[in-house]
C-alpha cells in the first residue's frame, strides 16, 4: 500500500481511476462497500454500473480534463446492509500520476456521521419552522374568528378581571378595549358575583352559587348587561373555564349575545298572537254560540243538518286555534301553571266524563283505575285535565273496538310531601309503528300525513302534552304495538295537601250589587259576550248598560256617570285603548276601567300607561269578576257620585240645619238643592250670553257665583272648573274660554244626575 | 424494446413533499411523518412508453431553506425536473420561479413540470387562486398540476408527462 492509499484509508476514503470512456482502470480495496449494486467492481467495467449518480454527467468529465475543474456530489445516500450510508464523491484529474492526462480519479468518502448530524439539525430546524408556521396560522385563524364573530367575547382572569374583549364586545358594551381591561366582569354583566365567582341569578345558575366555583356552561343563561352610556341590554351568555399550561393562565371566557331583537320579536309575536286570538276566536265563539242557539229552535231536518255542520266545524276550528295558541304560549315560556289544591280523582273523572259520549258513540268501554291513594294534591287541575283529555281523545279516535283505560299510580319522592304521579292511557286501537314513535311528540308531527286527513288535528296535541308534563316536572312516553294498541304514559310531580286546603266552590252572590252598588257600563262588540257577561252581572244583581264600541261608550259616559267600565280591547270603530285615553282626557270624574282581553297580554306598564285599573282575561271567569267587583271598595275608589258631588258637603248643610230647631233639616236641604237646580242652569245660560256679547265683567261675576254655589253643594269638580275660568277671565285670556264653558256645562250634567241621586237619599 | 435512462430532479423548498411524491410514484406508499431529506437520494422507476422503455433516475434533492440553497451540481445532467410547491404554504409557490431559473441555468434544454402539492388540504374552489399566482412564460414548463402525495392525485401524471418528453 503506497502513501496515497494509506492517507485515503485513514480518512475512510476510497478511490477509482477511470479513463475518458468511463471504464474502470484501478480501484482501492474498500471501494466495493460503496457500490450501489451488490456486484463487484471489475476493472474495465463502466463506472456508472456501480455509481449511477454519474449517469448523464458525461460532459462534466470532459470539462474536468480540459479545464481542470473538480466536480463534487455531496450526501449521496446508499442503503448498505439495511443501514443508511452517506457518501461524498469528488471527481478530479488523476492527481496521483501526472502522466495520465486523460484519466480521472473519483474519490469516495464515507460521510454518514456528518450527514446524520446534519439530518438531525435540518429536521429540527424544518420542524420548528413548520410548527411555528402552523401555530401562527392557528392563531390567525382563531383571531379572525374572534374578531369577526357577531357575539361579544370577553376573557377574564379567575378573579373576574377582564383581560381581553373582541370588537363585538366593544360595540355591544360601548367601551374601548383599553377602558374595560382590568375592570370586573360584574360591572358589565349583571348577576355575576366575582367575590363568590358564582351566578346569583335564578334557575340553573343558582345551583352554581352553591358550588362556590364557576364551572363551564354551554347552555345559554339570560341576564342583562350594562353599557358605558348606561343602557341596559338583555343578553344571553355562556361561559367556560380557560386554562393554559404554558403561562399558567386560569380564567373564564364569556360569550354574550344581544337579545334585544329577539325580545322585540317575541313581543311582536305575543302581540300578534293576542290579536289573532281575539280576531279569530271571538267570531268563532259567536258562530258556535249562535249555531248552538239555532239548534234549540224549530228547524227542518235539512236546516238542522246545516246548522250542526256549522257547529261542528266551528268547534273543531276553536280546538285547532286553542292548540296553536297553547303551543305558542308554552313555547314562549308564557304559560304559568297554577298552584291550587284539587282532588286528583275529580280531575280524572272530569276528563273521563268529557269523553264518555264519544266513547259510547263508538261502543268503547271507558274506565279508570286509580291506585295512587292520593286525595288532594296541589297543582294545575286545568292543565292536568288538558293532558288527560288530549290522550283520551286520541285513544278514542284511534280505537274502533275494545276499550280505553286510564290508570294512575303514585310514589313518594321523600321530600315536601312530593309525589311522582304516573298516568297511563291504554287503548286497544290501531297502534303505532315502532319507527314512528320518536316523532310523535314533536310539534306538527303525526304518524303520517294520512292521519291528518283521516282523523284531523294539527299534530300539536301530543307536543302540548309533552310540554305540559315537563312543565309539571314529569315526562311523557309511549309503548305501542301496531294492531294491538298503545299506552301513553306521563308523569307529573305534585305535593299532597290536606283536605281542608281545598277552596270552596265559587258561590255566586246574588246580593253582591247590594253590598257593592255600582253603575256598570259594559263595552263589548260581540253579542254573545255581551249576553254572557251581562248575564253574570245580572245574576249578582247588577244592571249593566251596554255599549258596542268605544264611541258608544264615550257617548254613554257623557249622558251619565258610571262607577265601573268593563272595556273590551279590540273593537270596531274605536278600540278599547283609544276609548280609555279619551275617557281619561275628557272626564274629570274617572270611572274605574277594567280591560277585557282575549289573552293575558296586558302588562303592568300598559295598565299604568293607559290608566287601566285592572284587567280580566277572556273567557271571563265568574270568580275573577267577583274579585274585581269586591276590590272596588278596597281600592278606595270613590263612586262617580262622590267624585262629582262631595256628599260630605250635603251632610254639613243638613247638620247645620238640624241645629236650628225651627227648620226642618231635610226640607231645607232639599230646597237648597232645588234652588241650585234652578240657579245653575240660568247662570250657565247667562255665561253663554255674556261671552257672546263680550261682557267680560258680567261673565266673571256669573262664573264666580256658579263656582261658589257649586262648592257649597259639594260639586267640587264643577267649582274647580269655574275657578279656573274665572282666573282666565281675570288674566284677560280669551282663548279657550268657550271650550271651558262647554266643559263646565258637561260637568254640570254629571252634577245634576249625581245631585238627583243624593237628593233621593234624603227623600226616603 | 430498448431502455434509456434519464435523470430527473425534484426541486423545491423543504417540506413541500418531494420525497412523498417520489415514494407515492415509486412505491405507491405514503406516510404523514415528516423526515427531512439531506443530501440526495436516488430512486429509479421504469416507465413504458409506446415504443421504448425509459428508466427514470429520480434525484430527490434536499429542499432549500433560507439558510441553505441547492447545490447546482445536483442538477447537472438532468433532462427534466419536477418543481414542487406546497399549496398550504404560499411562500413555497412564490419560490417556484427561482427554482425554475436555477434549474434551467444548469440545464437550459430540459423540461419542467410544476407540482402544486398537498392539494387535498385546500378547498377546491380556492385552488384556482394558485393558478393565477403562477404565470409562467418559460417554454420548458410543460404543465402545472395540483397533486396530492396523500391521495395519489396527479402523481403518476407528472412523471408520465415528463417521461413522454424525454
Amino acid at each position: 500500500m503506497n502513501l496515497f492509499t494509506k492517507l485515503l484509508s485513514l480518512r475512510q476514503m476510497e478511490y477509482i481511476i477511470i479513463n475518458q470512456d468511463l471504464t474502470v482502470l484501478e480501484i482501492s480495496s474498500g471501494i466495493c462497500y460503496f457500490l450501489e449494486t451488490s456486484h463487484q467492481m471489475i476493472l474495465g467495467q463502466d463506472i456508472r454500473i456501480g455509481f449511477p449518480e454519474l449517469i448523464g454527467i458525461e460532459e462534466v468529465f470532459t470539462e474536468i480534463i480540459t479545464e481542470e475543474n473538480n466536480f463534487e456530489l455531496k450526501g449521496i445516500s446508499r442503503y448498505l446492509d439495511d443501514s443508511l450510508v452517506y457518501v461524498d464523491m469528488i471527481v478530479t484529474k488523476n492527481i496521483r500520476d501526472d502522466n495520465s492526462a486523460n484519466q480521472l480519479m473519483i474519490i469516495v468518502e464515507n460521510v454518514t456521521e456528518r450527514m446524520n448530524m446534519e439530518q438531525s439539525l435540518v429536521q429540527s430546524a424544518n420542524e420548528s419552522n413548520l410548527l411555528l408556521r402552523t401555530l401562527t396560522a392557528s392563531k390567525q385563524y382563531i383571531d379572525q374568528i374572534i374578531v369577526s364573530m357577531a357575539d361579544a367575547l370577553l376573557v377574564t382572569t379567575s378573579s373576574g378581571k377582564i383581560k381581553t374583549i373582541n370588537p363585538a364586545a366593544q360595540a355591544l358594551l360601548e367601551y374601548e378595549k383599553e377602558e374595560l381591561i382590568g375592570k370586573s366582569i360584574s360591572s358589565v354583566i349583571k348577576g355575576v358575583d366575582t367575590e363568590k365567582l358564582a351566578y346569583l341569578s335564578t334557575g340553573d345558575v343558582s345551583s352554581l352559587a352553591t358550588c362556590g366555583v364557576l364551572s363551564s356552561s354551554t347552555k345559554e343563561l339570560e341576564t342583562l348587561c350594562q353599557t358605558k352610556s348606561g343602557k341596559t341590554i338583555p343578553i344571553a351568555f355562556s361561559y367556560s373555564t380557560l386554562q393554559t399550561d404554558v403561562q399558567h393562565f386560569q380564567g373564564y371566557v364569556y360569550i354574550l349575545r344581544d337579545m334585544t331583537e329577539r325580545k322585540q320579536a317575541e313581543l311582536a309575536k305575543q302581540e300578534f298572537l293576542a290579536m289573532i286570538n281575539h280576531e279569530i276566536r271571538t267570531p268563532i265563539t259567536s258562530v258556535t254560540g249562535m249555531a248552538s242557539l239555532l239548534l234549540h229552535t224549530n228547524l227542518t231536518t235539512q236546516q238542522r243538518e246545516f246548522v250542526e255542520t256549522i257547529y261542528t266545524s266551528s268547534d273543531s276550528l276553536t280546538t285547532i286555534i286553542n292548540d296553536i295558541l297553547n303551543f305558542s304560549k308554552i313555547e314562549s315560556g308564557q304559560l304559568e301553571l297554577e298552584e291550587q289544591p284539587f282532588h286528583l280523582q275529580t280531575c280524572i273523572t272530569q276528563a273521563i266524563n268529557l269523553l264518555t259520549p264519544q266513547a259510547q258513540e263508538k261502543g268503547l268501554q271507558l274506565s279508570c283505575t286509580n291506585n295512587s291513594a292520593l286525595n288532594c294534591i296541589s297543582g294545575d287541575i286545568t292543565r292536568l285535565r288538558q293532558i288527560l283529555v288530549n290522550l283520551l281523545n286520541n285513544a278514542i279516535k284511534f280505537t274502533e273496538t275494545g276499550s280505553v283505560e286510564v290508570s294512575v299510580e303514585a310514589r313518594s319522592l321523600g321530600y315536601n310531601h312530593t309525589h311522582e304521579i304516573q298516568f297511563a292511557v291504554r287503548d286497544t286501537g290501531i297502534g303505532i309503528p315502532s319507527d314512528r314513535l320518536n316523532r310523535l311528540f314533536k310539534a306538527f308531527s303525526q304518524v303520517n300525513s294520512s292521519i291528518t286527513r283521516q282523523y284531523g288535528g294539527t299534530g300539536l296535541g301530543l307536543a302540548i302534552c309533552k310540554q305540559l308534563s315537563e312543565l309539571m316536572g314529569g315526562r311523557i312516553w309511549v309503548e305501542s304495538q301496531p294492531g294491538v294498541g298503545s299506552t301513553f304514559y306521563f308523569t307529573i310531580k305534585a305535593s299532597v295537601v290536606k283536605e281542608g286546603y281545598l277552596p270552596d266552590k265559587v258561590q255566586l252572590d246574588t246580593q253582591l250589587a247590594e253590598k257593592y252598588p255600582l253603575k256598570i257600563l259594559l263595552v263589548e262588540d260581540h253579542v254573545i259576550n255581551q249576553k254572557m257577561i251581562g248575564m253574570m252581572l245580572e245574576r249578582m244583581g247588577y244592571h249593566p248598560d251596554i255599549a258596542n264600541n268605544g264611541l258608544e261608550a264615550l257617548s254613554a259616559l257623557r249622558h251619565q256617570p258610571y262607577d265601573l267600565v268593563l272595556m273590551d280591547m279590540q273593537m270596531p270603530e274605536m278600540d278599547g285603548l283609544t276609548a280609555i285615553r279619551h275617557i281619561r282626557e275628557e272626564f274629570t270624574s274617572h270611572p274605574r276601567i277594567i280591560a277585557l282581553t282575549a289573552s293575558a297580554m296586558v302588562k303592568d306598564e300598559q295598565i299604568q300607561e293607559f290608566g287601566i285599573d285592572d284587567y280580566l282575561a277572556k273567557p271571563l271567569r265568574i270568580e275573577e269578576l267577583i274579585r274585581v267587583l269586591q276590590s272596588f271598595d278596597m281600592n278606595g275608589k270613590q263612586t262617580a257620585v262622590s267624585t262629582t258631588i262631595n256628599a260630605v258637603a250635603l251632610q254639613e248643610i243638613f247638620s247645620l240645619a238640624e241645629y236650628n230647631t225651627s227648620v226642618n233639616a231635610t226640607q231645607f236641604l232639599l230646597e237648597t238643592i232645588d234652588c241650585y237646580f234652578e240657579e245653575a242652569p240660568r247662570l250657565l245660560e247667562d255665561m253663554q250670553s255674556y261671552l257672546y256679547n263680550n261682557n267680560v265683567k258680567a261673565l266673571r261675576r256669573a262664573v264666580h257665583t256658579l263656582s261658589s254655589i257649586s262648592a257649597t253643594l259639594g260639586a267640587v269638580n264643577l267649582a274647580a272648573l269655574c275657578t279656573e275660568l274665572e282666573e282666565m277671565i281675570a288674566s284677560g285670556i280669551i282663548t279657550g274660554v268657550a271650550e271651558l264653558i262647554e266643559e263646565i256645562k258637561a260637568e254640570y250634567q254629571l252634577v245634576e244626575v249625581a245631585l238627583h241621586d243624593e237628593r233621593q237619599k234624603y227623600c226616603m | 424494446m430498448s431502455t434509456i435512462s434519464r435523470k430527473i430532479c425534484l426541486v423545491g423548498d423543504f417540506g413541500v413533499g418531494k420525497t412523498s411524491l417520489i415514494r407515492r410514484f415509486v412505491d405507491q406508499q405514503f406516510s404523514d411523518k415528516y423526515l427531512s431529506t439531506v443530501g440526495v437520494k436516488i430512486s429509479r422507476k421504469l416507465i413504458d412508453l409506446t415504443e421504448t422503455e425509459i428508466q427514470l433516475i429520480i434525484w430527490d434533492i434536499e429542499g432549500s431553506t433560507k439558510f441553505k440553497g441547492i447545490a447546482p451540481s445536483y442538477f447537472q445532467g438532468a433532462k427534466g425536473a419536477v418543481i414542487v410547491g406546497d399549496v398550504t404554504r404560499q411562500e413555497t409557490i412564490h419560490h417556484i420561479r427561482e427554482h425554475i431559473q436555477s434549474f434551467l441555468a444548469v440545464n437550459p434544454q430540459s423540461y419542467i413540470v410544476i407540482a402544486l402539492n398537498k392539494s387535498d388540504l385546500i378547498e377546491e374552489e380556492y385552488l384556482k387562486h394558485f393558478q393565477q399566482l403562477l404565470e409562467l412564460n418559460e417554454h420548458q414548463v410543460l404543465a402545472i398540476y395540483f397533486t396530492s402525495a396523500k391521495s395519489g392525485n396527479n402523481v403518476d401524471e407528472i412523471f408520465q408527462i415528463l417521461a413522454n418528453k424525454l
